[in-house]
């Protein structure tokens, strides 16, 4: 048997890696990535409460999650392609505008 | 199984993080679908198997290879190794990473909490029957919306995508 909160300590530890990417890369391809692995754990966290409350809403809200994420990804990579396109590089600290 | 539970989420663990500080994208990529795999395999082990086939379908089938396609669009110049840990010397990093390690033991802590309750995986496989008698029953309102969310998100790609 397995306890229930092995799989939410890997829940936890996936969305600290993400929101550790968000702050440590400065490429823009990588913010992506971080807010993909956070989104895989949220939607781990609810696939074990559906599975914990034998109930299928955790499941809803899963499809819920996966294409809130396709729809943000799509958006995001067409930002990067714009991003690309302006100035030549993926660092996020090239839009800083504020500068000077 | 159980052994095999622990070694699948070891090796997530383990490609998440080498995902997040690799310098070649296109590696980082390939780790992070790695990662996606095993958590559909655990997903597999939980019983959710509809849950299981969705994650390997969109995640690692769609959004993964929209990644290595935008990839192959640009052309990048790998980052010099190590690149990383220089920059996390700057004095902005510090209060940011302190944060984050007290957010993770502060979840953990509250998870210590559930020792006493002995809660366990539970046995149950819920099939595709189940969840499709929810989802066009009681959550209907639920199939429209995402059908506006995804419209949403393919009008705002193509406004974005198109050269002005």
């Amino acid at each position: 048997m397995i306890p229930l909160q092995h799989i939410l300590i890997l829940a936890i530890f996936l969305f600290i890696i993400g929101l550790t990417t968000l702050i440590i890369r400065k490429n823009f391809l990588f913010t992506l990535i971080g807010l993909e692995i956070t989104m895989i754990s949220v939607s781990l966290s609810f696939i074990i409460a559906g599975n914990h409350w034998e109930q299928a809403d955790g499941h809803i809200m899963f499809i819920i999650t996966i294409s809130s994420a396709a729809s943000e990804i799509g958006i995001g990579l067409s930002l990067l392609l714009k991003l690309y396109r302006h100035y030549n590089t993926l660092n996020i600290d090239s839009i800083h505008e504020m500068k000077e | 199984m159980k052994l095999f539970f622990y070694f699948v989420c070891i090796i997530s663990m383990i490609t998440s993080i080498v995902a997040i500080i690799h310098s070649n994208p296109m590696h980082s990529l390939l780790y992070l679908i790695i990662t996606i795999i095993g958590i559909s395999i655990i997903f597999f082990i939980l019983g959710a198997e509809f849950a299981g086939a969705l994650e390997v379908i969109i995640y690692a089938g769609a959004i993964m290879i929209l990644f290595v396609f935008v990839l192959m669009l640009l052309n990048l110049n790998i980052e010099k190794k190590y690149q990383i840990i220089k920059s996390l010397n700057s004095l902005l990093f510090i209060a940011p990473i302190i944060l984050i390690v007290l957010l993770f033991f502060l979840l953990m802590y509250s998870l210590f909490d559930l020792n006493n309750y002995n809660l366990y995986v539970n046995n149950i496989v819920i099939d595709s029957k189940k969840i499709g008698i929810k989802l066009f029953g009681p959550y209907l309102i639920v199939v429209e919306l995402v059908s506006v969310l995804l419209l949403n998100s393919l009008i705002l790609a193509f406004h974005l995508g198109k050269k002005s």
